[in-house]
């Protein structure tokens, strides 16, 4: 056959083999999820907008008017910005010569006027105040974790893995003390379903007007309130019905376990404030457009002290892309959305 | 009349193996010399395009054959890994077993086409289809989806979605031109 013709079928083979594939393929939100939601409506109004100079901005904390930004890929990197989103101001953490942890790894926490960098696979802890940046090496009786969440100045929760006498490794949450004894297991507060790692994924947030803290699973509609003690105060439901984590595991042969399906995320970001849990959910309600979050993010809100659903807010985006973390603060709702930082006003 | 003869000879020649077609040429070409003009077939400029026609084409197969060989033995080497990461692809989860074996064997295939001179021509036409079709598989996912793992083999894992679609582009462009080449050469 001529190598043209041949060329020019070849195109239209592929286009059409690729597009019965994604014709078969399972797309999130194709069926309905089987809850409903009450939508407030214009809840939330874009005030300002920030544009940030680098990718990958996390929120590290915020004081009476600053708000702080961490960066994934810079992990000393910190940025102060004013809430009417004026007066930037680029910082760096500074620690002691020759300390060495793993750099990408590392998250800052602002408890205004401390200031915590932390990185759990070494594990390696700092601490330091916003007016020097002088950061020093902080409780060495600590342990490996994953995420950690800062209570007070001498405590801090962390989600650690926990190996069983198999081998089996899970998520447990652990409280870390300056003092004896520093280190206190809640080895049954995490459910494991699938696999104990992946499937227990979740935020875990610290809301410091109420002194709860509260763990959201990223695949089940659940979320669990604890005191700093880790005692269980309730265990809340979000609205969709996925009670069980719809992911797969594949353990490869050199003990790394992956993903082997895409994973069915529900509730993908969580914050705390002003006694209520403001949820980000993927999932979309049966009285909703099948593409209302095509434009918008959906955020539900619960009441901290109970977990009950009060409403709904949609959150309007820009074309720059979707929130990857967000923080409120009083009547505003501030998001990281790709290169900017967004300040909305929501009703309460 | 001799010289279209000499052409469907040499034509017939191709079918076995393009290689020798200039060395055929020119051999006849010295042994008759009575029936040519001297630089009536074997001009210089005709033999020295062929002959640059011919090292483009051998060069396009030998970078495809490294890509596909390397591409497939990595994929094999951490096949569990293969296999787990393309599950995770929206488009492809269902096939994901039986797609971590037939892709990487495929591309060793092709390798083997391209190698071998015979079927060198449809080794060109399948590395084409397997561009192409990476090339629409990229497009249609980096268009629908928003996270996307990558499992291409070696370090063409590290490259980015837009650095790999040129990558694929520039390779598809790459067995198109040879496909051309290759027939021009077998219709010369």
């Amino acid at each position: 056959m001529q190598p043209f013709r041949f060329a020019a079928l070849c195109v239209a083979a592929c286009i059409v083999l690729v597009l019965i594939l994604y014709a078969f393929a399972e797309k999130p939100n194709e069926k309905k999820n089987g809850f409903t939601r009450r939508v407030l409506p214009h809840a939330a109004t874009l005030k300002n907008s920030l544009e940030l100079k680098y990718p990958a901005y996390y929120i590290a904390g915020h004081s009476e008017e600053q708000i702080y930004l961490g960066n994934y890929s810079a992990s000393l990197h910190l940025l102060r910005v004013h809430q009417q989103l004026q007066d930037t101001q680029q910082l760096t953490l500074k620690i002691p010569a020759g300390e060495r942890y793993a750099w990408k790894l590392a998250r800052i926490m602002v408890d205004s006027p401390a200031v915590y960098l932390a990185e759990g696979s070494t594990p390696a802890l700092y601490r330091g105040t916003l007016d020097d940046l002088q950061m020093s090496r902080f409780l060495q009786q600590s342990c490996f974790f994953n995420v950690l969440q800062q209570v007070s100045s001498t405590s801090f929760i962390s989600r650690s893995i926990h190996m069983d006498s198999l081998g089996n490794g899970r998520n447990i949450l652990v409280k870390i003390k300056t003092d004896s004894p520093y280190v206190n297991l809640a080895k049954d507060i995490i459910k494991k379903q699938v696999d104990g790692v992946f499937c227990t994924d979740g935020t875990l947030d610290y809301d410091r007007q109420t002194g709860k803290l509260l763990y959201v699973y990223h695949y089940r509609n659940e979320f669990i309130a604890l005191d700093t003690n880790l005692q269980t105060l309730y265990t809340g439901h979000t609205l969709d019905t996925n009670t069980r984590a719809k992911i797969q595991v594949a353990k490869l042969p050199t003990g790394v376990s992956k993903f082997s399906a895409p994973p069915a995320y529900v509730n993908s970001l969580a914050s705390v404030a002003n006694n209520r849990i403001y949820i980000l959910s993927t999932l979309v309600a049966d009285n909703e457009h099948w593409q209302a979050r095509r434009d918008t993010e959906i955020i539900d809100v619960y009441s901290l002290d109970d977990g009950a659903y009060m409403h709904t807010m949609y959150i309007p985006l820009e074309e720059k892309g979707r929130i990857s973390d967000f923080m409120v603060k009083g009547n505003q709702l501030f998001a990281v959305c790709d290169h900017s930082l967004n300040a909305y006003t929501i009703v309460q | 009349m001799c010289q279209s003869d000499k052409k469907k000879q040499a034509a017939g020649n191709i079918q076995n193996n393009f290689l020798d077609y200039d060395s055929k040429i020119a051999n006849e070409c010295q042994c008759e010399p009575e029936d040519f003009p001297e630089n009536y077939c074997v001009t210089p400029s005709v033999n020295a395009y062929s002959m640059l026609r011919k090292t483009v084409v051998e060069t396009i197969c030998l970078l495809f054959i490294l890509l596909f060989v390397y591409t497939a033995v990595s994929k094999f080497i951490d096949y569990q890994n293969f296999r787990a990461v393309i599950g995770q692809s929206p488009l492809i989860t269902r096939f994901a077993p039986v797609l971590a074996i037939v892709v990487p064997l495929a591309e060793i295939v092709i390798a083997l086409l391209l190698v071998i001179p015979r079927y060198r021509r449809a080794g060109l036409y399948a590395s084409f289809a397997m561009m192409t079709l990476f090339t629409v598989y990229i497009i249609v996912l980096v268009t629908l989806s928003d996270k996307i793992p990558c499992s291409c083999g070696g370090v063409i894992s590290q490259m980015s979605w837009t650095q790999h679609l040129y990558f694929n582009i520039v390779f598809a462009a790459l067995a198109l031109l040879g496909m051309w080449l290759y027939t021009k050469l077998a219709h010369a």
